[in-house]
């Protein structure tokens, strides 16, 4: 569970104020910049944005790393929409005087304490999974976006202040303020992405406005401005293509946390309230069979967050290797 | 004089009072031990049968060494008058004293030496045992003032609530005379007597404290062990007291608890030989410490008392009909093995066979029969359809969980849509007190005296937990019997008026009982003189410690 | 130049204020936004409505909620973080009494990561496509991948066969007896540190390789200096930037330290805050929370500090 970037750029000072901000989205997104403009100079009639999007995804099918990543991630929502069908058992049907079986070949993944096939919990708890990995990104988003266009592109006391609101948000550790909110807005799925959310709003803030500061000194920006351009025709047509792709790899990154985080707050009680087959609920029970050697009930749940948090962070690490192969760790 | 002589000759001269039949009646002494039997209340003493210890190991007890105990919660606040937390009870129990214990089942003396009951019920006078210490630093003489100051002080501003309000006066009538006079007769008096938080403080101890309610967290009392050192959240350290009114108690030196909120920890604690006695060890985990070389089980049974608890003034509980079905469909035993493993029983009532409080239902109990269950749904015009019941519970306590879940499940398999709704225990707490449920599974620990786990369900005179309402089936009559009850001082009558009571319980069913569990406790192996009893309370003081 | 770092530090120190402030007010909002009246839960539904009443007033509830606040702020900053209504007690007698547990568990976890880290990173990066290399990879891959809580179980069931090799639960304080009090915390260490252990590998590896390969080394080569030497050269200036992924990573490890608390039974801030969850202790919850967040943006503080230090950059030096 990581409070920043997983070992990305080196954080610098052009961008944002020196804390623990994360420098990727800047680097990249001026190398992406760089980049196309050799491309993009004057060709075709397609805009700069479209024509980056294509090579970008080109380059990402190519790259071993974003591509396991995908494979895992498809595998990983399939399973999700699918879960109901693919389930041998009825997840929610008990049967007590099998309760607590050991993996077998009627039950894949053995039996829970109410003699609930786990293997069927499992595949459900991929739907929570899922949900959660791509609902939280977009709430977080939804919010941060904006506000780091708006700072970065207006700069001076806007920017100051919603920094700082920024910075205050992200003065939490982030399960403490997972944590707070949940405890705050009540236990269900919906006030759990709303939370975690929150909690993830300040790293899209930053890197979106990392790009717009420097986006809006460039020439064709300011030229647009002062033939009258509204600003937010400027925000999106000029500014927002510029983030995109850093902001893709934040969600991936987001993703991958959001799923940590739910499953650690369930683990804890305060996450997606049962009977609900979270993982991370799951592991919370299974703990306490530990001792008496049901060993299956708290691996398989753990088993599976792995694979999916593997599976982002795979496409993440992918991602950041196609936009800025210079800096990449894994190169 | 050892405890069993102390008791024994207590017991004598109280049996010699046994003439009055309103001392018996109070009591609860009906003798007789049956075929299945389980310490309770007032009546059977403790059988054989029930696992508490290996017999002692030739040699005999030693003393010395420091007791350390795993608790299963945090020590919230010390002050014996008012905290409400059983493990709080637990230690209070230890330091300071009540008037009156059980040995056995049957009432002995504590920090009395005899009693009688005068004009038809109301008044209560107690001989108090004299050259009884505090503990350092009030060190004098416990008389009859501080038993007087004690209840006073326990119930300012009617903070004991119903327990005590038919308490009109406390008067030390001697040095060590005590007289309570109420207002009214009040069955349940004398056995809430044996309870924390009816314990007796000295008055400079609690003003050096700060003096109100809730100021008094290092307390002194007359115990076999005085506080010693609370390293808040971490450990609480009590030190034997070596001018205990009885000699050769407490055999331990000291006793250190250690709140070890996680049950697995706790376990694993054990296990491990961090501490010596692991509180509230759950079923799951039952085996693991008997199998276990190092350790060993004790097990009380029906300490607690599991039940689906109603709001029968909330639709669709309201409906007597629904509420019939319901405890038609349930199925305890099911419920029993998944939540502790087995290590407790399907019950229709909190006390079991073999107390005079339990009433034989046969054949007329409400047992699983899905089918009834439907008809009986159909006959009332099924008021069910379209419905989705709601069951709140909590994941703290496994018993309820486990309830909620289960019963939920088996209602889905007769047809019966219905949901469980985990809340936070604090929040579930909240909702029972404000009567925000329908139904909630729900688990209450034995009571010594019926009236405490009846009146405050059903009575309109006090919360009425229950909320059963006067247009429910035979409510005026089962106010008027829980009402009796508290009144009647025969014993014989009042176990009528019991079993009249629960036999509309289970013809109207206010609530559907699920099931007793029992309390399980890990030890290691060389840990003896444990004394397990009905109430909630460890005696540190009769155990001790095998040297290696 | 010591002055010019006396000014950042100075400069961010003034700027962390607001941030605080504006943290105080969040986790004070929130507190207050959960519903339920603090008075109703200390005494009980069917009170008196009159003590119910005094209760409220004696608690400052009738305030208005701006007036409350500064009440409040005022007596946090001379220390005083309220009493609990739960446990009676002082905020701050139980976080201080508990603080230097979770500082342990949180050091053990610090200590871990980097024992492992700074091995595993440079190897790396020396050792580039090799199969330490692609060991060095798949651990950091891994490590963020992997939930702490889970691993922490894992360990347990593997531990648990034998009981006796490394204590499952609880905690002795190693400035009391430093053996014991070190075994206690191993595997909370290892749970807790090896997701930074992961990050910071990565993220060493990563400034490694670039500094290995910067021509001004190649240069240096050249003139005979030894491999070794190069390579102690190329992590200093690596370290830098991963000096302040390690401060992030600080407040990864305050939270994280509250899981591994309840996982391992170890009585610290965590646990209390948990406990002060389900308890729905608010006055509690608010100043621990308050506690962490002040480390948090402190050693943060310190971190931009050192790193505006050690970067000959930022420092307008070279």
């Amino acid at each position: 569970m990581t409070d920043g970037t997983p070992g990305s750029d080196p954080a610098t000072e052009a961008a944002a104020p020196v804390t623990t901000d994360d420098g990727a989205a800047t680097d990249g997104g001026e190398t992406v910049v760089s980049g196309s403009s050799a491309e993009g100079e004057g060709s075709t009639r397609e805009s700069p944005a479209v024509r980056r999007t294509k090579a970008f995804a080109a380059r990402v099918r190519r790259n071993r790393l974003a591509s396991g990543g995908l494979v895992i991630m498809s595998a990983f929502v399939f399973v999700a929409v699918f879960a109901p069908i693919l389930a041998p058992y009825d997840p929610a049907v008990v049967d007590v005087p099998n309760r607590l079986q050991a993996p077998s070949a009627d039950h894949l993944m053995g039996t829970d304490r109410y003699g609930r096939d786990v293997f069927s919990r499992v595949l459900l708890g991929a739907r929570i999974a899922a949900q959660v990995a791509v609902a939280t990104p977009l709430v977080a988003m939804s919010i941060g976006v904006p506000i780091g266009l708006v700072a970065g592109y207006v700069g001076g006391r806007t920017d100051d202040g919603l920094m700082r609101l920024m910075d205050a948000i992200f003065a939490f550790p982030t399960i403490l303020l997972g944590l707070t909110l949940v405890a705050v807005f009540g236990q269900s799925l919906t006030n759990i992405v709303l939370a975690l959310g929150i909690v993830f709003i300040p790293q899209f803030a930053r890197i979106t406005r990392g790009s717009a500061v420097s986006v809006a000194q460039e020439e064709h920006v300011r030229a647009a401005r002062s033939l009258g351009a509204s600003n937010a025709r400027i925000l999106l047509l000029h500014v927002l293509p510029f983030c995109i792709s850093a902001i893709l790899v934040q969600a991936t990154i987001t993703g991958a946390l959001a799923i940590i985080l739910e499953s650690s707050l369930s683990f804890l009680g305060v996450g997606v309230p049962p009977p609900q087959p979270s993982w991370g609920s799951m592991l919370r029970v299974g703990k306490g069979y530990i001792n008496s050697g049901e060993w299956w009930y708290s691996v398989f749940p753990g088993l599976a967050i792995v694979a999916s948090v593997l599976g982002f962070n795979l496409l993440g690490d992918g991602l950041r290797d196609v936009l800025d192969p210079r800096s990449d760790p894994n190169r | 004089m050892t405890q069993d002589e102390q008791s024994s000759s207590s017991r004598r001269r109280f049996l010699s009072f046994a003439g009055s039949a309103t001392a018996a009646a109070l009591a609860g002494c009906a003798g007789g031990n049956e075929e299945t039997p389980t310490p309770e209340g007032t009546s059977t003493p403790i059988p054989t049968d029930s696992p508490t210890e290996d017999s002692t190991p030739s040699g005999g007890p030693e003393t010395g060494g420091t007791l350390r105990v795993g608790y299963e919660s945090e020590l919230t606040g010390l002050d014996p008058h008012q905290t409400s937390s059983v493990v709080s009870w637990v230690v209070n129990y230890n330091i300071c004293e009540t008037l009156i214990t059980f040995e056995e089942g049957a009432p002995a003396g504590r920090l009395a030496t005899d009693w009688s009951i005068g004009d038809n019920g109301t008044t209560y006078t107690f001989q108090l045992e004299e050259g009884v210490m505090f503990h350092p630093p009030t060190s004098r003489e416990m008389t009859a003032e501080d038993v007087a100051y004690s209840f006073q002080r326990m119930n300012q501003e009617g903070a004991m609530g119903g327990d005590l309000a038919s308490m009109e006066s406390i008067e030390a009538t001697g040095d060590y005379e005590v007289t309570f006079t109420m207002s009214q007769q009040f069955a349940p008096f004398f056995n809430f007597l044996a309870r924390v938080p009816w314990v007796v403080v000295p008055e400079e101890a609690v003003e050096e404290q700060g003096g109100k309610l809730g100021d008094f967290q290092e307390p002194v009392g007359t115990g076999p062990f005085q506080f010693g050192e609370h390293e808040l959240g971490n450990f609480l350290r009590l030190d034997a007291f070596d001018d205990y009114r009885i000699d050769g108690v407490p055999l331990v030196d000291a006793v250190e608890i250690r709140p070890i909120p996680d049950a697995d920890s706790r376990v694993a604690a054990l296990r491990g030989g961090d501490i010596d006695m692991a509180r509230a060890v759950l079923g799951k985990d039952a085996e693991a410490v008997q199998n276990d070389e190092n350790t060993k089980l004790a097990r009380q049974t029906a300490t607690a008392w599991a039940q689906l608890h109603i709001n029968c003034s909330q639709e669709p509980w309201d409906n007597p009909a629904v509420r019939r079905a319901v405890a038609h469909v349930i199925d305890r035993r099911s419920i029993v093995d998944a939540a502790v493993s087995g290590y407790g029983t399907a019950a229709w009532q909190p006390y079991s066979n073999g107390s005079v409080w339990n009433y034989d239902l046969g054949d007329s109990r409400r047992t699983r029969d899905v089918e009834r269950a439907q008809k009986i749904l159909e006959d009332a015009g099924n008021p069910l359809d379209g419905v989705t019941l709601k069951i709140k519970a909590n994941t703290r306590y496994t018993m309820m969980e486990t309830t909620a879940n289960l019963l939920v499940a088996q209602l889905a398999a007769a047809g019966i849509d219905a949901e469980v709704e985990i809340l936070e225990w604090g929040t579930q707490l909240s909702d029972f007190v404000n009567a925000n449920f329908g139904a909630m599974a729900f688990s209450v620990p034995f009571k010594i005296d019926p009236d405490r786990h009846y009146y405050g369900f059903v009575h309109p005179s006090t919360s009425q937990w229950n909320k059963y309402g006067e247009e429910q089936p035979d409510a005026q009559k089962m106010y008027d019997l829980v009402g009796e009850g508290r009144t009647e001082t025969d014993q014989d009558a009042r176990v009528e008026i019991y079993t009249e009571f629960q036999k509309l319980v289970n013809k109207n069913v206010p609530w559907i009982s699920v099931a007793r569990t029992d309390d399980l406790v890990g030890l290691q192996s060389n840990v003896n003189g444990n004394q397990p009893w009905l109430l909630p309370y460890t005696r540190y003081w009769t155990m001790w410690k095998e040297s290696e | 130049m010591a002055s010019r770092v006396q000014e950042f530090f100075v400069r961010r120190l003034l700027w962390a204020v607001p941030v605080l402030v504006l943290v105080s007010v969040i986790i004070f909002g929130l507190v207050r936004m959960v519903p339920g009246d603090p008075a109703v839960v200390m005494l009980g539904a069917d009170a008196d409505p009159a003590r119910l009443e005094a209760v409220r007033q004696e608690l400052g509830l009738d305030k208005s909620l701006p007036v409350q606040y500064f009440d409040y702020a005022a007596s946090v900053v001379q220390g005083d973080l309220g009493r609990s209504y739960i446990t009676n007690q002082q905020v701050s007698e139980a976080v201080a009494s508990r603080l230097p547990t979770t500082l342990f568990v949180t050091a053990a976890g610090f200590t871990v990561s980097l024992l492992v880290a700074i091995p595993a990173g440079t190897l790396s990066a020396v050792k580039r496509g090799t199969a330490w290399d692609s060991a060095g990879l798949t651990f950091g891959l891994l490590g963020v991948s992997i939930p702490n809580f889970w691993l922490g179980i894992v360990l347990l069931l593997l531990f648990g066969v034998n009981l006796d090799w490394l204590p499952v639960a609880g905690y002795v304080s190693p400035l009391e007896n430093p053996i014991e009090g070190l075994r206690y915390l191993i595997l909370p260490g290892i749970t807790l540190g090896t997701a930074m252990a992961a990050i910071v590998t990565r993220m060493l590896r990563s400034e490694l390789l670039e500094e290995l390969h910067e021509e001004y080394l190649d240069a240096v080569r050249m003139k005979g200096v030894s491999e070794p030497r190069v390579l102690v050269h190329a992590m200093k200036n690596a370290f830098i930037p991963v000096v302040t992924v390690i401060g992030m990573q600080f407040g990864y490890l305050l939270g994280g330290s509250i899981i591994i608390e309840v996982v391992f039974s170890i009585p610290g801030m965590g646990r209390l805050l948990i406990g002060a969850i389900s308890s729905r202790d608010y006055i509690t919850l608010q100043g621990l929370v308050l506690v962490y967040t002040t480390f948090f943006v402190l050693v943060n503080l310190l971190v931009d500090t050192t790193y505006f230090y050690l970067n000959p950059k930022l420092r307008g030096d070279g």
